[in-house]
């Protein structure tokens, strides 16, 4: 049997996996940052078609159709790439915490406490996981767009801002798509759940929010100050002061820090699941 | 089991491998100036507050290094102390005249490099002061004199009355090659700080004050 998963649940994941990578990319780039987006949620229309045309619940049920041997290399690959991942994901994560909230830690030891958090919340997982993302993506959301209309008088435009080019969309789309691929993993046609509504919304959302954030890094410090700044996304939040609030990036950083976990637990999943397959294939 | 040691593995390299560097050796600044001495140097006078305890009122003092470039003046300062400047609390930035016609994009790079300083920090120029004096300048209202100057850069740009440019905005101005002002600062005859018109840059050098003469 497929893992029940509640359409809103499943949105949410998608919502919050797919706005980790905003606090990585360069803060001109936001025409990029949004095609990237958009990227993924046609990359994902395009999956759930197949999925209604070919009548499969998840990527799991597809896999029995295939010979144990496939499934063997299929289950093998699976868990080195979200391996991957995770790794990639835990060590960003780590490095940013590092450089910006927690300079007493080093970054191996954030990775290492990030990773065993992370495989904690995958352990119920992929349904259990979803259920978690649905209160974190509305809490991850209502920071960052608060944060958004707050520092709205910041914002100053020029023509730099709109600048894009080709090469600058490589960036966010290594980024975005393999953790995508993760995701569809566990998304298919159900037809007493349907989830292409929650899929599409939860990516079009996080497509939007994370071009308009990558937009305000830009309005905010400017197009070439932006280029200098590590972390130019988080520290745009932090132009702004709202009463007792007066180093508003570190909040809107943890709404990122929520998104960075669902993305780790997430490839922790499907670590599990590809080994779980590969123990029912021997 | 091999959860809790794979954590207490996780704890020590956290002790091993960080910065090593906690609240308690950073000395927090609320203002800070860069002024030039006779014999070329740089020299940061910066504004830092001292309570013993919690019932006790915050007193000011000032420390003093000097480098001859702006990276110098903060590892200057950090050898000084055993420790660090902590900018989180910065609020106001004073340049010399001189150290503002010789170029301020070296200054705003090292600002910038600092890990804690805010992007919001406001920079203005001493005029026909130091910078030195404007910093060490007795406040009229507020208790801190960092506090004051700060509220003072604040309340003019809110009205208008001087440019009203962050350290962020600068660092873009000066990369992408525009021209721009900072706020001009200087002291009455009793030692006030009050505002004396602008500062007007090109390609990150000062070029020369404009607005607010016959003020002090």
């Amino acid at each position: 049997m497929p893992d029940k998963i509640f359409p809103r649940g499943r949105g949410a994941l998608f919502f919050l996996v797919l706005l980790a990578h905003v606090l990585f990319v360069p803060a001109i780039s936001w025409p990029s940052v949004l095609l990237a987006g958009l990227f993924a949620l046609g990359l994902s229309m395009l999956w759930l078609t197949a999925a209604k045309r070919w009548q499969f619940q998840d990527f799991w049920t597809l896999l029995r159709r295939v010979p144990g041997w496939a499934k063997k290399g299929i289950g093998a690959g699976l868990i080195l790439f979200a391996a991957w991942v995770a790794v990639h994901t835990a060590w960003d994560s780590a490095r940013f915490l590092y450089d910006t909230a927690l300079p007493e830690w080093s970054p191996w030891a954030g990775m290492i406490v990030l990773l065993v958090l992370c495989w904690l919340i995958a352990s119920r997982g992929a349904p259990a996981l979803c259920l978690w993302a649905v209160p974190m993506a509305w809490l991850a959301g209502g920071i960052i767009v608060l944060s958004l209309v707050l520092s709205l008088p910041d914002w100053q435009f020029d023509a730099s801002l709109g600048v894009f080019s080709l090469g600058g969309l490589f960036r966010p789309l290594r980024m975005i798509l393999p953790v995508t691929v993760l995701a569809l993993l566990f998304t298919g046609y159900d037809e007493q759940l349907p989830q292409s509504g929650a899929v599409l919304v939860g990516t079009g959302c996080a497509a939007v929010l994370a071009g308009l954030t990558v937009l305000r890094a830009g309005a905010v410090l400017g197009a070439a100050g932006a280029r200098t700044i590590s972390y130019a996304v988080y520290e745009a939040a932090g132009v702004f002061e709202t009463g007792i609030l007066q180093r508003s990036e570190v909040i809107f950083g943890a709404a990122f820090a929520i998104c960075m976990l669902a993305r780790i637990a997430l490839a922790c999943c499907v670590i599990r699941r590809a080994w779980q397959l590969l123990r029912e294939s021997k | 089991m091999k959860r809790m040691l794979i954590l207490i593995v996780a704890v020590l390299l956290a002790c091993v491998g960080g910065k090593g560097r906690g609240a308690g050796d950073r000395l927090p600044i609320l203002s800070a100036g860069v002024s030039a001495s006779s014999d070329g140097q740089l020299v940061l006078t910066a504004e830092a507050v001292r309570q013993d305890s919690l019932e006790g009122s915050a007193a000011s003092l000032y420390l003093t290094t000097s480098g001859s470039d702006p990276a110098a003046l903060f590892t200057g300062a950090e050898q000084l102390l055993a420790g660090q400047l902590y900018l989180s609390h910065a609020r106001t930035f004073v340049i010399d005249e001189a150290v503002a016609r010789q170029g301020i994009a070296p200054l705003i790079q090292t600002l910038l490099a600092q890990d804690d300083v805010r992007l919001t920090l406001r920079l203005a120029v001493a005029r026909d002061v130091t910078a030195d004096e404007i910093v060490r300048a007795q406040a009229v209202v507020e208790e801190i004199p960092g506090e004051a100057l700060g509220a003072l850069l604040d309340a003019h740009a809110v009205q208008g009355g001087l440019p009203d440019l962050p350290l962020c905005r600068v660092s873009d101005r000066i990369l992408s090659g525009a021209d721009f002002s900072l706020p001009a600062l200087t002291l009455t005859e009793d030692g006030r700080v009050i505002p004396a018109g602008q500062a007007d840059f090109r390609l990150g050098r000062m070029t020369g004050f404009s607005g607010g003469e016959g003020l002090a």
